[in-house]
């Protein structure tokens, strides 16, 4: 496990994300000496004046990370950039696709090329796939199956198998830490549930139940933090102890959304998704079936207390 | 008919609340159920238990507090079985309970059922969940015949099929005692009916019942007649303590037959004492239907 005093140098990707920002903040807080680098596609919309670090736009392609790679010497290295379907990001499913697998191992390559100590990468609790048949709960080593029913995801699921088999390939090498958290929610969060919980046109489902979890920004980004020094390689699922329904979440919000029953969903999600409904069709899936995280093996690591907010409280917080 | 019927008496229905409330209210489980839909269920659904299917039970006052692996046989085509045992569980058992049924996995991707299901307790048919549920203090449901059981053709009414091993197992394992109970009337829910499997295979169901007004009724049919239901709880079935919930099949199959045994023996004690009904019609009374001796 890498200490504290080997953290020279730290690079985010995906510097532009509510979660990554918060993250370099606090990095910058923990690692006062160490220099942070964070980029991003995208332009950031939250300007970020601190010392030590340095946020920059580049175009994601191969020869500006391995400029990056030769102009550093990282000893952190945090994937937040893995590109979103939600449709706040403007990219194409081939560059989703291309960037999310193809991109994600040149990364990683370049990680073990240019000797950095940890890779921290963050994947989703979709990877499992909401199916009716899910066990309670899912714990790291459950099949990801959700690229069996919503070929749009395929990339996500992928990504964490290229990351799963990189992890146990170079063990020796580099640890790498793979998160895979439940549905992050918080102010600064622009993902597809955070999408849908603050619509008041979403559809919600009267004829399922099932229950989720949610994980404040702030809980995220403190496991992000203490992943460093805290866990040894391997995956884990962040996720807290207790669950809501999703009409509770839409009631903690006051958005109460459009009863709708899933059943006779699909076609007009079709319908809307091209004029006011931004979700993905496969997150309906999350809403019908239950994909809860067993969250055991975190918990052994970073102890009972690794989060403070419930599920019910990390909603409050997109108010 | 006497409307009274078909509500719950009103100081039975603050008891089993006050019961329910106390174990259940504010506490968030992972299946989903809701203490107060599954009472709303419980009250909309009242009048099929009560006036329907006139439900009798027998030997409530076997059935000790805490937590129980309730073991039954599976009848009537459609698991309004688990339904009634269930509604039971909470009307005529003391201190009420819910009894965390086991649903199919089909069942649980079925819109409004998979709901109502979770809502009320039900849980997928799933070891771990089982096991997560015992470990937390809950009274299971388990029909150990599964599908197979539950979807005969009348020629097979009321002749078991052989229990798998999962229930006792998992009992050994969290050292949960069994109490077996036996279901009679609901193979009369449709007295003739017949199993066409090429069909529930095309059409990718476990069963698919076809009675007589099929072809007329389509998918009606599958309404169940009010036959009368009997409910017999037998006495706990304490397990051995010197036997793993790893040991080998032999040695777990004599504990399964023994659980079978018993209920069986309710069955049959049962069919004597059973309300004539088809019979009333002129039909065929399925009690005289010949049991083959295992």
């Amino acid at each position: 496990m890498i200490r504290k005093t080997e953290v020279k140098e730290i690079l985010v990707m995906g510097a532009a994300g509510g979660l990554a920002s918060n993250l370099i903040k606090n990095l910058s807080e923990k690692y006062p000496k160490a220099k942070i680098i964070g980029v991003d596609a995208r332009k950031s919309k939250q300007k970020i004046e601190l010392p030590n670090v340095e946020v920059k736009q580049i175009k994601y392609k191969r020869s500006h990370f391995e400029k990056l790679f030769r102009a550093y010497n990282f000893d952190l290295f945090f994937h937040l950039g893995r590109l979103s379907h939600a449709k706040t990001f403007p990219f194409t499913t081939q560059a989703r696709f291309n960037f999310n697998i193809l991109g994600t191992q040149n990364l990683l390559d370049l990680c073990l090329k240019h000797k950095v100590k940890k890779v921290v990468v963050l994947s989703t609790y979709h990877v499992y796939g909401a199916l009716a048949d899910n066990p309670i709960f899912l714990r790291e080593e459950a099949p990801l199956r959700a690229s069996h029913y919503y070929p749009e995801i395929r990339d996500v699921v992928e990504m964490d198998i290229v990351c799963t088999s990189w992890m146990w390939r170079y063990r020796d090498q580099v640890s790498m830490i793979l998160l895979r958290p439940c549905n992050i929610v918080g102010p600064n969060i622009k993902n597809v549930m955070s999408t849908y919980l603050r619509s008041s046109l979403a559809p919600v489902p009267i004829d399922y139940s099932p229950m989720l979890q949610f994980i404040s920004e702030r809980d995220m980004v403190n496991v992000l933090i203490r992943s460093v020094e805290e866990l040894p390689s391997g995956p884990y699922n962040v996720a807290p102890d207790d669950y809501i329904s999703i009409k509770k979440a839409k009631n903690i919000i006051g958005k109460s959304g459009i009863p709708f029953s899933i059943f006779a969903l699909s076609g007009v999600a079709k319908l809307f998704k091209k004029t006011i409904l931004t979700v993905p069709d496969y997150l309906f899936d999350y809403l019908k079936f239950s994909c809860l995280l067993s969250n055991t093996q975190i918990k052994s690591k970073l102890g009972e207390d690794f989060y403070q907010d419930s599920s019910a409280d990390a909603v409050k917080s997109l108010k | 008919m006497n409307l009274k019927n078909l509500l719950i008496p009103s100081d039975k229905l603050s008891q089993i609340k006050e019961s329910l409330y106390q174990k259940y209210k504010d506490k968030s489980d992972p299946w989903g159920l809701d203490i107060d839909h599954a009472l709303r269920y419980l009250k909309v659904l009242y009048p099929l238990y009560n006036s329907y299917f006139r439900v009798r039970v027998f030997g409530a006052e076997n059935v000790p507090e805490g937590q129980h692996i309730f073991v039954g046989n599976h009848t009537g085509q459609i698991a309004f079985d688990a339904m009634l045992v269930s509604m039971s569980g909470v009307l005529d058992i003391e201190p009420p309970r819910i009894l965390r049924g086991m649903v199919e996995r089909w069942m649980a991707g079925l819109p409004f059922i998979s709901r109502l299901a979770a809502e009320s307790g039900s849980i997928l048919g799933d070891r771990r969940n089982s096991q997560y549920l015992l470990e937390h203090g809950e009274s299971l449901l388990v029909f150990p015949e599964g599908v197979k059981g539950i979807a005969k053709n009348t020629k097979d009414f009321y002749k078991m099929t052989d229990f798998s091993q999962g229930f006792m197992r998992m009992a050994l394992q969290t050292k949960t005692p069994i109490l077996p109970l036996a279901v009679v009337g609901a193979e009369e829910f449709y007295p003739y009916v017949h199993h066409f499997k090429p069909l529930e295979k095309l059409l990718q169901l476990p069963a698919l019942p076809i009675t007589p007004l099929f072809p007329i009724l389509g998918p009606l049919s599958l309404l169940p007649l009010p036959a009368p239901v009997d409910i017999y709880y037998g006495k706990p079935i304490l397990l051995p303590e010197d036997v793993s919930h790893d040991a080998p099949d032999k040695e777990i199959d004599k504990l399964v037959v023994y659980v079978q045994e018993q209920v069986d023996k309710m069955v049959i004690e049962g069919l004597k004492k059973r309300r004539p009904f088809l019979e009333k019609y002129g039909l065929t009374d399925v009690r005289k239907i010949k049991r083959d001796k295992k």
